[in-house]
């Protein structure tokens, strides 16, 4: 057993391996996630992102290793570490019969709320998840993004200081996907822990102080969107706009050692920078002492798809 | 005023609804909406409807002056067990099968709710409808005891039999929910289960024809004591199989083991109970049932042979299935495992693993042919020379009863990956083990004596049904008694490593952690602070 896990991180993964026959879905997988932050778990398919949120859901054991939970272990105590989890898996599990308010009033008495407590929380669910409109429909009426919201209050129904949420943002309209992204923003700001997997990369950029990089059961990269282009890179991408004396700038930059892989555009110049950022401005001035003249001069700002892209082989198991 | 006394009966039974099971509370609103439900209260309904109107016209005009109680609650038996019998606990087969199925077992594994509250909700939503299937047809019971011709304790023992049966199918029903867990064996599991279903609808059937026939005598202290000895035995193994069910849905980080081992001693001892009272009975007072079915079907110096063989096939059967058992003790369990020296001793046959399985398995079946043997012993069966047989007839069922698990443990641990549980895997080994242990001895004897037919001899020693036929409990040799229990301790031997890793497991405590939260779910009262008693 891992017996070490620090204080100040409410999910914590050490180590954590978990094999299916001969397949290694997850592989040394560690990292922390501090309270109150929006952790974003990314990688392609079958990466073996929602094997190591089953762990943390206490849904999976792992075959070495362990994961903690507020300082509870997933193996040796899954039922403290339920008590303050909340968890939405990629597949509805609901009862299509039952209404909304029959199906959250179930999982709130099914996490031992009772009398007082269990209608104000199953009011303030109903509202914030904005199902309160619908409190009568059953639930095999609802459209996908009412589902998703749905399983979203019932994870939030007891008040967990840990939420586990996978592939929330799954076929949702754009509409839904923002409304959710605010809902998870909001959570976090009042202090829970969330630990999100998607595939829309933007929508994680946006909502997560972190991300984590899997793939093939390994965990490629963590830290902030920004850490990890830092991590990743040796180079800037620069382009620079010349409006006159197009032919000096290009002699002046291939005379340039930090200068690679050159491509003339138009009016662009676009190259790759190995220097520091010193480098960059004396550049941008001998340019101009040239007299070459710049319109415009730029690093290009990568997303997390190309750190993504990057940082991933694209391979699957 | 009227919607403020609503208002209350409505809080009242919300109040109530936290009191109850909240499986219970989800089913009841989920399946009494279900068209399953609907479907089959409508049928029952129409069908005692047709029959009320069916009974009463083909009675006519006798039924003014001959008692026809009897005819017309038979009908309604048939129309009450159909539903009770079949549909409830198939619809609680599919209720846990389907939410397996359909991934919402999963969302409720992770909730606070134990295994046995999911267990015990499925069942009492059951034993709900049930109840509203009953409660629909009391007026036509009522009926036919109006129609004169049938007794009370006629009716109450065919109603409570009905209603128990019932409960019962729930149980397995719900049992076999749990240990299938894919379609395939879910499939397979489903045809058992109504073969069962339509066994036991057969045998209950021809039990309540039987009663409403004769009817009993208010004398029959015998059938009392029989309906006792059932009902104790329903009880035990109704427990068992919810244990049991528990067990199969529990997180492998829990104890699954001790418990339902408590229940295996627990059913044993039910049944070694009756068996014995039973004999006794027919010996100095019975007659009738108890003396056919322990003095006139098996000659009474029978009996205590077959208590003996039962005994083994039942051990060896739980055994098969506690070899199954993962042989890494989670820390979990490892927190409550006794700490004194005699609590080790004594109780360390109780914890999860497939060694302690073992041994517990054997130790248990020693105790229980001492009992057996020492009764013989004693003279309590009739017959004191039967005693040296006896002993030499458990020596010999101890002796296979350890070679076929200790190779069976030995096989399975070499097999199976480190933390597997694989229960009916390791029971489908012992029964290949102990038919390989029959059929490879007698095909090479064959084979050495050109196929024609030939005698036992050593060779023989494994092929425990040729034993137990030519050396049976009339007929034993101290020789065959010994060798039996050599091979067995031999095979018992090999496993020494593996049952001392099992049991050399210590207790570890429990993290501050936890200690700290548990102690925060449960605060003791201030001890400074005076209790008020009327607190």
């Amino acid at each position: 057993m891992i017996a070490y896990h620090s204080s100040d991180a409410v999910i914590e993964l050490c180590r954590l391996h978990r094999n299916f026959g001969t397949t290694r879905a997850v592989r040394d997988v560690s990292f922390s996630v501090p309270r109150g932050e929006v952790f974003g778990y990314i990688g392609p398919n079958g990466a073996g992102k929602t094997t190591s949120m089953r762990i943390l859901a206490t849904l999976e054991l792992p075959t070495l290793g362990d994961a903690f939970v507020d300082g509870f272990s997933v193996v040796n105590d899954p039922d403290h570490v339920r008590r303050r989890l909340g968890f939405m898996p990629d597949a509805f599990g609901t009862y299509p019969s039952v209404n909304c308010q029959e199906y959250i009033d179930f999982y709130a008495r099914a996490y031992g709320l009772a009398g007082r407590e269990r209608h104000q929380r199953v009011r303030w669910v109903m509202d914030f998840t904005r199902l309160d409109g619908i409190a009568e429909k059953p639930i095999r009426g609802l459209s996908k993004g009412m589902k998703q919201r749905l399983c979203l209050g019932r994870a939030l129904v007891h008040d967990p200081a840990v939420l586990i949420l996978d592939e929330p943002a799954a076929g949702l309209d754009p509409r839904a996907r923002i409304e959710l992204r605010r809902m998870i923003r909001t959570l976090a700001d009042e202090g829970k822990t969330v630990l999100v997997s998607s595939h829309i990369l933007t929508e994680l950029a946006e909502m997560c102080d972190r991300v984590g990089i899997i793939e093939q059961g390994r965990l490629l990269a963590t830290g902030s969107v920004e850490e990890i282009q830092r991590q990743q890179r040796t180079h800037r991408e620069l382009i620079v706009r010349v409006i006159d004396h197009q032919q000096a700038a290009v002699n002046l930059l291939r005379e340039d050692t930090h200068v690679k892989h050159l491509v003339v555009d138009g009016e662009l110049l676009k190259f790759q920078y190995e220097g520091e950022v010193v480098d960059q401005a004396n550049l941008l001035s001998r340019l101009l002492q040239a007299g070459v003249v710049v319109a415009e001069f730029s690093s290009h700002v990568r997303s997390l798809e190309d750190v993504f892209m990057q940082v991933t082989e694209g391979l699957v198991q | 005023m009227n919607s403020a006394w609503i208002q209350r009966v409505d809080d009242f039974f919300d109040r109530a609804g936290d009191w109850c099971n909240p499986i219970l509370v989800k089913e009841a609103r989920q399946a009494l909406k279900s068209r399953q439900f609907v479907w089959t209260f409508g049928v029952l309904l129409l069908g005692a409807w047709i029959w009320s109107f069916a009974g009463i016209l083909l009675m006519m005009p006798g039924i003014y002056y001959v008692p026809g109680g009897r005819a017309m609650l038979l009908g309604y038996y048939w129309v009450l067990a159909v539903p009770m019998m079949l549909v409830a606990p198939m619809a609680a087969n599919r209720s846990l099968a389907a939410e397996r199925e359909d991934g919402t077992f999963e969302v409720l594994s992770i909730t606070t709710l134990t295994s046995y509250q999911i267990i015990l909700g499925k069942l009492a939503s059951s034993v709900l409808q049930l109840v509203i299937y009953f409660t629909a047809l009391v007026p036509c019971v009522a009926f036919t005891y109006i129609l004169r011709g049938i007794d009370l304790p006629s009716i109450a023992i065919l109603v409570a039999s009905t209603f128990l049966t019932a409960v019962f199918l729930v149980i397995v029903g719900l049992f076999t929910a749990t240990i299938a867990e894919n379609r395939t064996f879910q499939s397979l599991i489903m045809v058992l289960l109504l073969l069962l279903i339509l066994i036991f609808q057969y045998v209950h059937g021809a039990f309540a024809t039987n009663l409403l026939a004769v009817g009993i005598r208010n004398d029959n202290a015998e059938l009392l004591v029989l309906l006792l000895a059932l009902f104790t035995i329903y009880v035990a193994v109704s427990i068992f199989l919810i244990v049991a069910s528990a067990s199969c849905i529990s997180p492998v980080s829990e104890n699954r083991s001790t418990r339902l081992r408590i229940m295996m001693l627990v059913l044993q001892a039910v049944f070694l109970f009756w068996m014995v009272y039973l004999i006794f009975y027919a010996n100095e007072l019975g007659s009738g049932l108890s003396r056919s079915l322990f003095n006139d079907f098996y000659p009474r110096d029978a009996t205590p042979p077959l208590m003996l063989l039962f005994a083994a096939i039942y051990w060896i059967v739980m055994g098969g299935f506690m070899l199954g058992e993962s042989d890494t003790l989670p820390d979990r369990v490892r927190r409550d495992l006794p700490k004194s020296f005699l609590g080790r001793m004594l109780l360390t046959w109780l914890n999860p693993g497939p060694g302690t399985g073992m041994v517990f398995a054997i130790l248990s079946y020693i105790g229980f042919a001492c009992f057996i043997v020492s009764l013989t012993s004693f003279d309590l069966f009739g017959r004191s020379s039967l005693s040296t047989y006896m002993l030499q007839f458990a020596g010999m069922l101890t002796g296979y009863m350890m070679f076929y698990l200790g190779l069976t443990h030995l096989l399975v641990s070499l097999v199976r990956s480190k933390g597997n549980e694989t229960p009916f895997v390791s029971l489908i080994a012992c029964m290949l083990m102990m038919s390989m242990g029959c059929i490879i001895p007698y095909s090479i004897g064959l084979y050495w004596n050109n196929f024609r037919s030939f005698n036992w001899s050593n060779a023989q020693i494994t092929n425990w049904a040729w034993t137990i036929q030519e050396f049976g409990p009339t007929r034993g040799t101290n020789d065959i008694a010994s060798l039996t229990l050599i091979i067995g301790l031999i095979s018992v031997a090999t496993n020494m490593w593996y049952v001392g890793r099992d049991v050399m497991v210590r207790r570890i405590s429990t993290p501050q952690r936890v200690l700290e939260e548990l102690a925060a779910l449960n605060p003791l009262p201030n001890e400074d602070e005076p209790i008020d008693p009327l607190a």
